[in-house]
């Protein structure tokens, strides 16, 4: 694409009026100022160099030998170098500028004098950026940003000292530096050993999913804890922490648009690569790109620039794409989606099922019969959520819970089957895998079964465990519920409500074995499903409001 | 109480509508309330607390099941009847699991017919099988009763049977079997036994309140007990009972050395409870907490050392047999006595060196014993009451 445009767009230096005095703009926008600490020689040289080229006087700097003195075009090239000996002026740090300013110097000469200035004393300065290079961690800089823009930047350095820093070093060495919590995504970085701006960008995305996982409600850390000592054993935690994850919170931030960065990166895009920050704002970039490309037909170089930050950044998307996608392909995409699910309870809800949020007013009350079979009356919502409430008070409510969620499971089309694998696999994760954190009392054999299974979206996956534990709660839970204080109160509630209905008298309540002291503030099931008042039983339903 | 602080508190706020002459009185009311929270709090105080801990089919719900009995009202005819569709529930699922568990031995040990039901009880144990699964069991009829029995006396599911261990065949599964009759008639309502004998998985925290009434009428300390589920899942809510705990009754199935957790199949449930022991005895809060260990089912343990040798567990692999009959089992017993104590001494640190540990054998189904047991038991913990007080 460069070719084609060059031969039939190039101006004749003569006829045409020559670029340099078209859009004499501010070069400190274009051109950052050198410094040699912000703002590296060799990026400078870079940035001057592409700046240079755009405006065609690449020819005043790379030591082409201007025309004699005698030449007609003498008189313009000399305009045009002293314009571009501005531009190095302009593009200075003060201290440096006082060292290059010479009024009869040639572009050129400043330039070559510059070099000299960095280039110099190679030896000793390379050994004092090596070093620093190698010691260079992720714990010595303010963020991540920083320290992989160090690395960087130290990288350029070694370079403009002649001593270039291949790729594959430059990523092992981003790699080295980061603690243990990227261990994961440190080895698989080592194994494939991709581009810098790859590697840059999966460690960056890791570092977003661990920030969203330290956001996350941490509902579960009592139980979580009072676990491991239970057992005795360490726990998986892996699989607790994903828990924590689905508590609401999607596994990655939302991925928006962000305006903001938009413009920034468009302003730093001159800068390199290194302003794309992260995946999140390659979007951004892209269509920017895209529109410049679109727009600016007319400006060669444009198009060129263009073109070349399309490709880069479409390849950036796809390697981000597969990265987040492997893992989670629903959530991600619900963060993408839905920026409430942040506030979202419960798995259910987050998946949009029907049904599985709060009571509302017009659910069907229900004339409960103790002597009708427990799962019959589980389907009555406003029953189940009083039996969970009792079930969570005797520390018993992890099975209540299961269920409800099955439930919800079984709502979802059996040929959705995206939703329902999440469903299932959340359901395992908390409620099935071996120290889950509300793992339920089932059997060996059944929860082998669970785990081991091939087909996650089967209809039955939970049948037997939904089973046993149905025989659990009425043998063993649904006596003592009978006999509580929140089967009073549903029944006060289910008579309040039906007016016709009258308040049937309480007679001969047996003290419910199943203990009411027994409440702590760390209570481990504790779940957001009914905004509940601290567990005061005052005899009112505090979720009915 | 609390009621009466409330109206107490509606008394202060009327009387404060009168006027500011009443600030003396208003002094005397805040006294009273304050004094009565003391007395409550230290009623609470004489109130013990008691936490059964161990295993899943340890036995402490039939622990819990024997204090209702012994030291509360017993059960009532209602109570009873409530217990008839639990001890139904048992006899559908130990068919269920024998039968399910003759054909996987079936497959298992392929070229042997030992486990192959005899063709006319095949129907029968696949239709029972079914039912076994089913959430609502029917009541046991009379026409059940013999197809069950016709099952169950089928070579193949007592040959199952014998490898019962291996299994998850409930303990009572031979006491229904043999009264199975009786459980079917139409008048049925479960007897002590029956309901001592039944089944039911814990879950959760259940609580009561007695008082071991000697002979000599004096009332006896008031306890509070605890009891828990035990499988693995269970144990991490034990935490939120641990404070303030006067004695731990820890219960030990000495009888399941040849069988697998419930939970996980791979998982020895004596290993499992020396585990457990060692981590309820490290606990921090228990560091001046009594322990009661019951060395409980040793009913069961009686018939099986003679029929499994104890050192098939890893825990007891150093056992050697010294003689038959009662003498062996006396040996056996002492030797599982040993290690427990054992494992409690090595775990035990200069901190709980003034604690009390007693050591008892149990079966949780004999009334007597556990009554005997549970006067030791008080007679224990007044004694170490007395002794803190500093008057003995």
């Amino acid at each position: 694409m460069a070719d084609s445009g060059s031969d039939s767009t190039a101006p004749d230096k003569s006829q045409a009026l020559h670029p340099v005095y078209t859009t004499v703009t501010n070069i400190q926008n274009k051109v950052r100022i050198l410094d040699g600490i912000k703002v590296t020689y060799s990026s400078w040289v870079k940035l001057f160099k592409l700046h240079a080229k755009g405006y065609k006087v690449s020819d005043h700097i790379d030591g082409t030998n201007p025309p004699v003195e005698t030449d007609p075009t003498y008189a313009s090239w000399a305009e045009i170098d002293a314009i571009v000996l501005q531009w190095i002026y302009g593009t200075l740090s003060d201290d440096l500028l006082a060292r290059i300013l010479d009024t009869d110097a040639s572009a050129h000469a400043a330039w070559v004098k510059l070099q000299e200035i960095f280039l110099n004393n190679k030896g000793s300065r390379a050994a004092a950026l090596e070093n620093e290079f190698t010691n260079l961690s992720l714990a010595g800089c303010s963020s991540m940003d920083e320290y992989c823009q160090k690395l960087k930047a130290i990288s350029e350095q070694l370079s403009d000292v002649d001593q270039p820093v291949s790729e594959s070093r430059l990523v092992f060495q981003l790699v080295l530096g980061l603690p243990f919590e990227y261990d994961g995504v440190a080895t698989f970085i080592n194994q494939s050993s991709p581009a810098w701006d790859v590697a840059r960008n999966m460690i960056q995305l890791e570092q977003q999913r661990q920030a969203a996982r330290q956001n996350a409600p941490s509902n579960q850390s009592v139980l979580m804890t009072s676990q491991a000592n239970a057992t005795g054993t360490p726990l998986p935690t892996p699989a607790a922490s994903q828990q924590q994850q689905y508590a609401g919170t999607p596994a990655y931030p939302p991925r928006s648009f962000d305006h903001s960065s938009q413009r920034q990166n468009y302003r730093g895009r001159g800068r390199g690569r290194n302003s794309f920050r992260g995946g999140r704002n390659a979007g951004g970039v892209w269509v920017v790109s895209y529109i410049l490309h679109e727009t600016r037909e007319e400006i060669m170089w444009l198009q060129v620039t263009t073109r070349c930050v399309l490709l880069v950044v479409a390849s950036f998307l796809v390697v981000a794409f597969f990265s987040i996608s492997f893992s989670q392909p629903l959530v991600s995409d619900m963060s993408l989606n839905k920026k409430e699910s942040f506030n979202l309870k419960t798995m259910g809800e987050a998946l949009g099922i029907p049904d599985s949020g709060l009571l509302s007013l017009d659910d069907p009350t229900l004339d409960v019969d103790p002597n009708e079979p427990l799962d019959k009356l589980l389907l009555n919502k406003r029953f189940r959520l009083s039996f969970m409430e009792f079930a969570d008070s005797c520390l018993a409510g992890e099975s209540v819970h299961f269920y409800n969620e099955v439930q919800q499971l079984e709502k979802i089309p059996v040929n959705d089957h995206v939703k329902r694998i999440y469903m299932v696999r959340h359901i395992i994760e908390k409620y099935i895998s071996t120290g889950a954190p509300m793992e339920v009392n089932i059997s060996h054999k059944t929860r082998q079964e669970i785990i081991t299974t091939l087909d996650l979206a089967h209809p039955y996956l939970f049948r037997n465990a939904v089973n046993e534990l149905l025989q659990l709660m009425n043998m063993n839970l649904a006596k003592d519920y009978w006999s509580s204080i929140f089967f009073l109160k549903f029944k006060e509630e289910a008579a309040m409500r039906s007016v016709d209905h009258e308040l049937e008298q309480v007679n001969g309540w047996t003290f419910s074995p199943r203990p009411s002291s027994v409440h702590c503030p760390d209570d481990p099931f504790y779940q957001d499903h009914v905004p509940r008042d601290p567990p005061s039983h005052d005899g009112h339903g505090s979720y009915l409001q | 109480m609390l009621d009466t602080v409330v109206q107490n508190m509606g008394l202060l706020c009327s009387r404060h509508k009168r006027g500011n002459q009443a600030t003396t009185e208003e002094n005397d009311q805040a006294a009273e309330i304050e004094r009565r929270i003391e007395q409550e709090t230290k009623a609470e105080k004489h109130i013990q607390k008691l936490l059964l801990l161990g295993a899943g089919e340890s036995g402490k719900s039939t622990i819990f099941k024997q204090i209702k009995l012994l030291f509360q009202t017993g059960f009532d005819e209602r109570e009873l009847q409530s217990y008839t569709s639990v001890i139904h529930a048992n006899v559908y699922q130990t068919i269920k699991i024998l039968h399910d568990g003759a054909k996987e031995l079936g497959l298992s040990e392929a070229g042997s017919s030992k486990y192959e039901l005899s063709v006319d009880n095949k129907e029968i144990g696949e239709k029972l099988s079914d039912i076994g699964g089913r959430l609502d069991y029917p009541r046991l009829t009379e026409e059940l009763v013999q197809d069950i029995l016709k099952v169950w006396r089928d070579p193949a599911i007592q040959e199952t049977y014998a490898r019962g261990n291996e299994l998850q065949v409930p303990d009572c599964a031979d006491y229904f079997m043999e009264n199975l009759q009786r459980l079917s008639e139409a008048n049925y309502i479960p007897t002590k036994e029956d309901v001592l004998h039944a089944r039911v998985r814990t879950t959760g925290v259940v609580e009561t309140q007695f008082s071991p009434v000697g002979e000599n009428k004096k009332s006896g300390e008031v306890y509070r007990l605890y009891d828990v589920g035990g499988q693995r899942n269970e144990r991490r809510k034990w935490i939120h009972l641990f404070d303030g705990v006067t004695a731990v009754i820890f219960c030990a199935a000495i009888s399941e050395y040849d069988q697998t957790l419930f939970e996980d199949e791979n998982r020895n449930r004596i290993m499992e409870t020396k585990e457990l022991f060692e981590w309820v005895l490290k606990q921090k809060c228990f560091e001046k907490t009594s322990f009661m260990l019951f060395l409980n089912k040793f009913d069961i343990f009686e018939k099986k050392v003679s029929k499994v040798p104890l050192n098939v567990c890893e825990w007891f692999k150093d056992y050697q047999p010294v003689s038959t009959g009662k003498q062996e089992v006396e040996h056996a017993y002492e030797f599982v006595k040993k290690k427990f104590e054992e494992l409690y001494y090595q775990n035990v640190t200069c901190d709980h060196q003034d604690r009390v540990f007693k050591i008892y054998r149990t079966t949780a189904l004999d009334q007597k014993l556990v009554k005997k047991t549970f006067k030791l038991v008080d007679e224990t913990l007044r004694r170490r009451n007395l002794f803190e007080a500093g008057l003995l």
